[in-house]
C-alpha cells in the first residue's frame, strides 16, 4: 500500500536512537552507587557483600524512580498478601527478567571489581574502581534523582518476599 | 599581550625542603620531560593558582586534582616516601608595558581558601594582597580574586542571563576550559567543563565570542536569551490568565477556547481579535444579554401564569413528567461522572509518565556529561589473570556514543511535550466534564425541589400550580446567575 501511495520515507535518526538505560556506564555508575550504599562490611577482612538478588532489585528501583510509591506501600502491606500482590506483579517481571543487569555483573565479576559467592555479591580485587565511580558521581553531582532514590531506598524496608519470584 | 613568565612549586617535606621552577618566554611553548618530572604538576598549578577546581568537578578550595607528590609524600635525592608537611605553587603574569603579576596559594598546610597576589607596576612599585579564591569571588569588591584578575588583566566585566532568577556574569571558571586539553580525553569540549549549577544560557558560546573580542555579539546575544525569557515569562502569564477565564466559564457549564497556545504575538492577536463575551457567543453559544432577556421573559410569562392563567383540572401529567425529568438527569450524572472517573485515570497515568520521562531526561543529560567529561567513568579495565583489555561487548553490554545520547535525548524532549499536550487536553477535559456535572446537579436539585412540591400537593390543580411555581423558582435562580456572570 505504501509503496503505491505518494508517501514519502523519513528517517529520524533520535527515533533510532537506543535508550540510555541500556548504556553500560549508566548501568555502572548506579551499580557503583547501590554497592556504595547497601553493600555490608564483612569482617574481619575489607570485604563488602549485598544479597544479589537485592542488588538487583535495588539497582532495578533506582533507574526508575516512579517505581517508589509503589513499593512503599508494597514494602508497609506486609503480611496482607492480596494488597502485596497489587504491587508486586509489575515490578516482580520487571526486575526478575533484567538481563543487562546479569550480564553487567558478569562483566565486572571478570574485570574483578566485584564477584558472585553463593547468593552474594561480594568486593573484588579491583572493587576500589567502583568505589571511584561513585565517589566521582558525587563529588561532581552526577545522577541526582538516583542518588535521591537511594537515599529514600535506605528508609524503605525490603523484604526476602519482595525479592523473590514467583 | 599578557604571558605566563613563570610557574613555581616550592614546599617542605621531613626529608627537607623542595622546589621547582618553570620560566616561560612569549608564545607557543612545548615542554618534554620523562615521568614524574613534573609537567602535569606545573600545568595543574596554573589551574589552582587562578581558583578553577570547580571546572574539573573539585570542591572549592579542593586540592586532589594536584599530584600526590605536593599533597602526601615524595621522593626526594637519596631518601625514600618523605611525607609532605607543606606546600604552595605560585605563576607570574607579565605584559608589554612592565606590568608583572605573582599569584600564589597554599596546596598543603595554610588557608587553602587565600590566593596571595604580589603586583609589580611598570615603576617597579611593589604591591601585595591576600584575595579570597572562591568565596564570592566576582562580587566581593575587597577580597575577590575574580574581580581583581579581570580589572588587571583589563577584562570588560559582561553580564548574562541565566536559567533561574537574578543575573550573572562572565566568571574565569568559564573561560578557562577553552584552553584545557586533557592527555586521556583529548581536547576538552568547552560546554564540558561548565558549571551547570550557575545556570547561565548558552555560555559556552559566549565563552568564545568574549575570548574572541566579540562583545557586540555577546550583547546581542544575551539581550535575545533576556528577550526570550521575557517573551517566556508573558505567556507563562497568558496561560495563567486563559486557565482563569475558562475556569470561571467552565464554573456556569459554558466552555469557552480562550487558549494561550502558540507565539506571544499569536495569542495578542487571538485575544485582541474577539472579547471574552464574543468568544462566550461564539464557543458556547452564550449570549448572556439575550439569555437573560428571554429568562426574563419566560419569568413574566410564568407569573401570568401562576396568577392569571386558567388550569386544566384534567390534566395529570405534572407529577410524572418531573419524576421522569430527576430520573434523566440522574441517569447523565451517572455517565458523566463514570467518564470523569476514566479520565482522572488517564490523568494519573499520563502524569507518571511525564515524570518517568523527566527522569529519563535528566539521567541522559548527565551521561552525556559522563561521556564528554570523561567524570564517572571505570578506568581502564583488564583481565584479572590474563591483563588482556576488557571488552563489554563481549558480555552483551552496549557503549553508546555522545551522539547517540544526544540523539536520544532530542526524542525524550519531544515525548515529553507530546505528553504535557496530552495532560493538558485531559485536564481541560476534566474541567470541562466536571462543569457540566456541577450544571446537571443544579438541574436535578432544581427537579427534586420540583417533585417534593410535587409530591405534596394533592390533586391535579395544585399539581399543576406546584410544577409552574417550581419553574418559576428555577427561572429565577438562573437569572441571578447570568446577573452575576454578567458583572
Amino acid at each position: 500500500m505504501l509503496r503505491n501511495s505518494t508517501a514519502i520515507p523519513q528517517i529520524v535518526p533520535s527515533r533510532l536512537a537506543p535508550s540510555t538505560i541500556y548504556d553500560v556506564e549508566y548501568r555502572t555508575a548506579v551499580i557503583a552507587l547501590v554497592f556504595e550504599r547497601f553493600a555490608r562490611p564483612v569482617a574481619p577482612a575489607e570485604e563488602r557483600k549485598i544479597s544479589s538478588a537485592r542488588l538487583k532489585f535495588l539497582q532495578f528501583l533506582t533507574l526508575r524512580p516512579w517505581l517508589l510509591p509503589a513499593i512503599r506501600e508494597w514494602s508497609s502491606a506486609g503480611a496482607q498478601q492480596e494488597l502485596a500482590f497489587a504491587h508486586s506483579i509489575r515490578i516482580r517481571r520487571g526486575f526478575l527478567s533484567d538481563s543487562a543487569h546479569d550480564d553487567l555483573i558478569s562483566y565486572l565479576a571478570a574485570c574483578g571489581i566485584l564477584l558472585r559467592q553463593e547468593t552474594q555479591i561480594v568486593s573484588g580485587k579491583n572493587v576500589r574502581a567502583l568505589t571511584l565511580v561513585a565517589q566521582a558521581i558525587e563529588q561532581n553531582e552526577l545522577f541526582e534523582s538516583e542518588r535521591g532514590v537511594i537515599d529514600d531506598l535506605g528508609g524503605i524496608k525490603i523484604t526476602n518476599e519482595m525479592l523473590e519470584g514467583w | 599581550m599578557i604571558h605566563l613568565a613563570e610557574i613555581k612549586v616550592w614546599g617542605v617535606a621531613e626529608a627537607g625542603p623542595f622546589s621547582g621552577v618553570l620560566e616561560l618566554s612569549p608564545g607557543l611553548q612545548v615542554i618534554t620531560a620523562h615521568n614524574a618530572f613534573g609537567k602535569s604538576l606545573a600545568a595543574k598549578a596554573i589551574t589552582w593558582c587562578l581558583g578553577l577546581e570547580p571546572i574539573f568537578g573539585n570542591p572549592d578550595n579542593d586540592p586532589i586534582r594536584l599530584p600526590e607528590a605536593v599533597r602526601e609524600s615524595l621522593e626526594l635525592v637519596g631518601h625514600t616516601k618523605s611525607r609532605v608537611v607543606s606546600s604552595q605553587c605560585s605563576i607570574t603574569i607579565r605584559d608589554d608595558a612592565g606590568r608583572e603579576l605573582e599569584v600564589s596559594r597554599d596546596i598543603k598546610g595554610g588557608d587553602l581558601s587565600v590566593i596571595s597576589i604580589r603586583e609589580k607596576e611598570a615603576n617597579s612599585n611593589i604591591r601585595e594582597s591576600k584575595l579570597y579564591a572562591r568565596k564570592l569571588t566576582m562580587h566581593d569588591e575587597h577580597g575577590g580574586f575574580q574581580r581583581f584578575l579581570f580589572n588587571w588583566m583589563k577584562w570588560p566585566r559582561v553580564s548574562v542571563s541565566t536559567y533561574r532568577p537574578g543575573g550573572s556574569e562572565i566568571y574565569l571558571e568559564n573561560l578557562a576550559p577553552l584552553f584545557y586539553i586533557d592527555q586521556n580525553e583529548g581536547w576538552a569540549n568547552i560546554q564540558a567543563l561548565q558549571i551547570a549549577r550557575y545556570g547561565q544560557q548558552e555560555i559556552g558560546e559566549i565563552a568564545v565570542e568574549y575570548l574572541l573580542g566579540a562583545l557586540d555579539a555577546v550583547k546581542a546575544r544575551v539581550f535575545r536569551l533576556q528577550a526570550t525569557q521575557r517573551s517566556r515569562d508573558l505567556k507563562e502569564s497568558a496561560k495563567l490568565i486563559a486557565e482563569q477565564a475558562m475556569d470561571a466559564m467552565m464554573r456556569r457549564g459554558w466552555r469557552i477556547e480562550w487558549s494561550s497556545h502558540g507565539s506571544l504575538s499569536e495569542i495578542m492577536a487571538r485575544w485582541s481579535q474577539r472579547k471574552l463575551r464574543q468568544a462566550l457567543e461564539e464557543d458556547a453559544s452564550m449570549d448572556i444579554d439575550s439569555r437573560r432577556k428571554t429568562v426574563a421573559e419566560r419569568i413574566e410569562k410564568l407569573r401570568n401564569t401562576l396568577t392569571n392563567q386558567p388550569i386544566d383540572a384534567t390534566d395529570t401529567s405534572a407529577p410524572v413528567a418531573a419524576s421522569q425529568r430527576a430520573i434523566s438527569l440522574k441517569e447523565q450524572r451517572h455517565s458523566l461522572n463514570r467518564d470523569l472517573h476514566t479520565l482522572r485515570m488517564q490523568q494519573e497515568q499520563a502524569a507518571i509518565l511525564v515524570e518517568s520521562i523527566d527522569h529519563r531526561l535528566l539521567a541522559a543529560t548527565d551521561l552525556l556529561r559522563l561521556k564528554n567529561t570523561g567524570v564517572g567513568r571505570l578506568d581502564h579495565l583488564e583481565c584479572p589473570t590474563c591483563h588482556r583489555d576488557m571488552d563489554a561487548t563481549m558480555f552483551g553490554l552496549t557503549s553508546q556514543s555522545a551522539e547517540s545520547v544526544s540523539a536520544h535525548i532530542e526524542a525524550l524532549k519531544r515525548d515529553r511535550e507530546l505528553m504535557r499536550r496530552n495532560a493538558d487536553s485531559l485536564s481541560a477535559n476534566i474541567r470541562a466534564m466536571s462543569s457540566n456535572i456541577a450544571e446537571i446537579d443544579n438541574q436535578l436539585r432544581d427537579a427534586d425541589r420540583a417533585l417534593m412540591t410535587l409530591t405534596s400537593a394533592v390533586g391535579p390543580v395544585r399539581e399543576q400550580l406546584a410544577a409552574t411555581a417550581s419553574s418559576l423558582t428555577s427561572a429565577e435562580r438562573e437569572f441571578e446567575r447570568l446577573d452575576d456572570a454578567s458583572k
